[in-house]
């Protein structure tokens, strides 16, 4: 139902779209950043460290909005959680850019140096771009479910991330002449980790924002009992 | 929750053939505030004033179901309505001090009750204007005219006089809407004070006064009451979709 | 910014209508000064009353023939009043018998009317001369007419007074008030703070309205009707006047009260009730104190009405000749108003003036009365 001051519509959905367009930068950022390192595309990684500057303006403007709404409208109920997970999701969305900047950063620095399919780095890199994909669409639809899905996706990569630490761990050991290669690996892998845990904060806001249920910080068996209870 | 200072069940009530009130049931909590909130005509109003039988003079007024005071049902024959009303008081939407002295005003009802001597007078009234926090505004002018007051002061005045025959439950119906966002700010603290001593209920147009100043809040629609809850709860994340759609200002 | 000429239209309206405003109010005020002016011209006269000189003689006679007292060419221009009180003066006073006395008299209406140049004053051509002479002599003159006011009705205009009609309009006013003021005010009181809102009570408040319209003639028949012929109170007096006028005044009192009762607040009532004030308490202790400057200037409006009324007077027989002052509520009395009407209708030209005088002295106590409610208003109003 449209609300009875048609300005307050406006300009929640003007927050709307100003955080989906920080989602797509951040979301290019991202995949760009990656594609930087796995291409060795020394250019691409400069756009990606400039753009972090349009994601930093973006989260000042979105909060500064959010501030105008709530003094202009005191927002109640599903509005509150609208404007109140917005000023959450644009940090996370933040952080994530900067990890993309970090990424590219360190695409600069290896010189040409290309992570092998030897590792699940190549893994953890696909599916960190269906999270963040997933994210966006969960977002643009208020889409519980697919939030949902997005936190269960985390344990996969969660797990891809053991998986490499443990593959570059031994291979340290057996072959100390790798030690760097595989130490600049390793922190690639765990930036991709961090941005995954970015993506599932934003998952768990939108599920707030849309079911107004507190999933931070369950299991994903409490997560599916919450949001179950939703169902009946 | 506790034993409630208040239980209405099943409460309706008809203005001549028009229903109000379908069945109410609510449950008020003991020296907790209540907010009672919803559109123009939902019936919050009418319900607060059957807490008090204030309904009673109202001609063609009929009432079903039963309102418990400390378990003792209020529309019984056995309890007098005088009597009833000095344990449940009441301050009004307009400020209506009498036109005589604030001191005339406080030791009125006291008076009319024998509940006070000649001696304990002062220190009723100093009491009663105490514990409304007016007493340091007007203690050099107790015999100057209520009226001459301002808005706040007015109403202050009022709920002291309220609170002078010693009530368990104050009724307060939209009791800022006259006043200025100062005096407002000064009579919500107030309440916040008075809830140690009183169960407090208030029908409130201001959704964010009923967040600010209550404990609990129920949500009324066309006579029916839609929702109750913690108000914390209620104004987050409400259970009913007509609960949502008016505190987020999309009806009403 | 020039004004478009459909703003100029309206401004040129809104002067148009306030200067017909204020053509209507010159017009009542022409109207209201003639009136007054006509009145008080006339009226003035009448506050002077001619004297004569005349020797008066004390003697035997006189007890037996009052008019032998004085000489021949004097009889016609003094009062037969003077002459009258000579042998009650001879009684009170034995030591004046076989004395001839220089007396100021009072003089005849005729000589009055003549010095003081009215027409009609019917002074017979033969006296004519003397009288001037006389006025020029100072052996006439003009006091202030004190008889005025203290005198009841006479048929010698020289020595006819309100005084009578005052006490007259005195008593039937207390009894009005004695009666109407009480039973109207507790009505109003009933029927606007307890009475169920029933088809009774509300074709009781549907006809408390439409008495208060009647033609107040109607209310004399009834008055004839109820307290003369089945009550047995008596014919032409104070009571029967005094009832009659009250019945005509209780629906005024009670439509004034109920307004002034209507007019204090809901939330006072509220107030009270809410603090467990019973029914009785709201009204005594906080209703009818508000209510009261209200209720006072409707009471006095209505008595000032009554006071002014004859219609049903003349219908219970108080329009009539009555020289002397009621001694109870049961005599024969007049009130002002009739007294004016019964002057109003005599020939003689005296009258005409006593007339005038008459209506000044009512409307006196009229605007008196209406200050007063004026004043009460403002003393006993509460701010708030």
């Amino acid at each position: 139902m449209p609300h009875t001051l048609s300005r307050f519509d406006n300009e929640l959905n003007e927050l709307h779209q100003l955080i989906n367009t920080m989602f797509k930068i951040t979301r290019k950022n991202i995949k760009q950043s990656l594609a930087s390192i796995f291409d060795v595309d020394v250019e691409m990684a400069k756009r990606v460290i400039e753009r972090d500057d349009v994601v930093n303006t973006l989260e000042l403007r979105i909060d500064e909005l959010a501030r105008t709404l709530i003094i202009q409208f005191q927002p109640a109920a599903s509005d509150l959680r609208t404007v109140f997970s917005a000023t959450k999701i644009v940090t996370d969305l933040e952080r994530m850019s900067d990890l993309a900047t970090k990424l590219a950063q360190n695409a600069l620095e290896m010189d040409g140096f290309i992570p092998r399919k030897s590792t699940s780095v190549p893994i953890m890199r696909e599916i960190l771009l269906t999270q963040v994909k997933n994210t966006r669409k969960a977002f643009i639809n208020n889409d519980v479910l697919l939030a949902k899905k997005v936190i269960e996706q985390d344990k996969l990569l969660d797990d891809s991330y053991e998986n490499c630490q443990r593959v570059l761990l031994t291979r340290m050991a057996e072959d100390p002449a790798s030690i760097s290669h595989s130490i600049a690996l390793t922190n690639i892998a765990k930036v991709i980790e961090r941005i995954g845990d970015h993506a599932v904060n934003i998952a768990e806001m939108i599920i707030y924002a849309s079911s107004s249920h507190e999933v931070r910080h369950l299991s994903i068996e409490e997560l599916n009992d919450v949001l179950d209870d939703e169902d009946e | 929750m506790s034993k409630p200072k208040i239980s209405v069940s099943d409460l309706k009530l008809w203005y001549g053939d028009h229903e109000t009130l379908h069945g109410i049931d609510v449950d008020f909590e003991a020296k907790k505030v209540t907010a009672l909130i919803g559109p123009s005509g939902c019936g919050k109003s009418t319900l607060l004033r059957c807490l008090n039988r204030m309904n009673d003079r109202i001609v063609g007024c009929r009432i079903e179901g039963s309102v418990l005071l400390d378990g003792k049902d209020i529309n019984a024959p056995d309890v007098d309505v005088v009597q009833l009303r000095t344990h449940v008081g009441m301050v009004f939407q307009k400020p209506n001090p009498f036109p005589k002295s604030i001191y005339e005003n406080i030791i009125y009802a006291p008076q009319i009750h024998g509940m006070v001597d000649k001696q304990g007078m002062d220190e009723l009234v100093e009491t009663a204007l105490r514990k409304a926090s007016i007493w340091d505004e007007v203690k050099d002018k107790l015999h100057e005219p209520g009226t001459a007051l301002s808005g706040g002061q007015q109403q202050r005045l009022c709920i002291a006089r309220t609170i002078a025959v010693k009530p368990d439950v104050i009724l307060m119906d939209e009791p800022c809407s006259a006043l200025d966002p100062i005096a407002t700010a000064k009579i919500e603290e107030l309440i916040d004070e008075l809830k140690q001593d009183f169960t407090i209920i208030m029908v409130t147009h201001n959704m964010q006064q009923a967040a600010r100043v209550s404990d609990n809040t129920a949500f009324f629609y066309m006579g029916n009451l839609i929702e109750f809850g913690e108000t914390s709860t209620l104004f987050s994340q409400p259970q009913q979709q007509q609960t949502e759609d008016y505190i987020t200002g999309r009806f009403g | 910014m020039s004004l478009s000429p459909q703003l100029k239209r309206r401004y040129r309206a809104d002067k148009r209508f306030k200067f017909y405003g204020l053509t209507a109010i010159v017009f009542a005020l022409c109207f209201l000064i003639f009136f007054f002016v006509d009145i008080i011209g006339k009226a003035v006269p009448a506050f002077e009353q001619a004297y004569i000189q005349v020797p008066v003689s004390y003697n035997q006679s006189v007890i037996h023939n009052y008019n032998r007292a004085i000489p021949k060419e004097y009889r016609r221009l003094v009062s037969k009043s003077f002459l009258r009180t000579l042998g009650q003066k001879l009684e009170a006073h034995p030591e004046l018998m076989n004395t001839t006395q220089e007396e100021w008299a009072l003089a005849n209406h005729r000589v009055d009317q003549f010095l003081k140049g009215h027409e009609g004053h019917g002074l017979k051509k033969k006296y004519r001369k003397t009288v001037e002479q006389m006025y020029q002599d100072g052996k006439i003159e003009f006091r202030f007419n004190t008889n005025f006011f203290t005198r009841g009705d006479s048929k010698m205009a020289e020595n006819a007074g309100v005084l009578a009609a005052a006490m007259g309009s005195i008593m039937v006013l207390l009894i009005t008030i004695a009666v109407s003021v009480p039973i109207g005010v507790m009505t109003a009181i009933y029927l606007e703070e307890f009475a169920p809102d029933n088809r009774f009570t509300q074709a009781i408040e549907v006809n408390i309205n439409n008495l208060a319209a009647i033609p107040s003639i109607l209310y004399g028949l009834l008055g004839l009707a109820i307290f003369i012929n089945v009550m047995g109170v008596p014919r032409s007096s104070a009571l029967a006047g005094g009832l009659t006028l009250a019945l005509m005044t209780l629906p005024v009192i009670i439509i004034s009260t109920r307004a002034a009762l209507r007019s204090v607040p809901q939330s006072i009532r509220d107030a009270a009730f809410g603090l467990g004030a019973s029914s009785l308490q709201v009204v005594i202790h906080h209703v009818l104190p508000l209510a009261f400057p209200g209720i006072l200037t409707g009471s006095i409006i209505g008595l000032a009405q009554a006071m002014g009324e004859t219609a049903p007077l003349l219908i219970v027989g108080m329009m009539a000749y009555i020289p002397d002052a009621p001694g109870s509520i049961f005599d024969a009395a007049t009130v002002l108003p009739a007294q004016v009407y019964t002057w109003s209708s005599e020939s003689i030209r005296a009258f005409e003036e006593r007339t005038a005088a008459g209506i000044l002295v009512l409307l006196t106590v009229l605007l008196s009365l209406n200050a007063l409610a004026v004043y009460l208003r403002k003393k006993f109003e509460v701010r708030w």
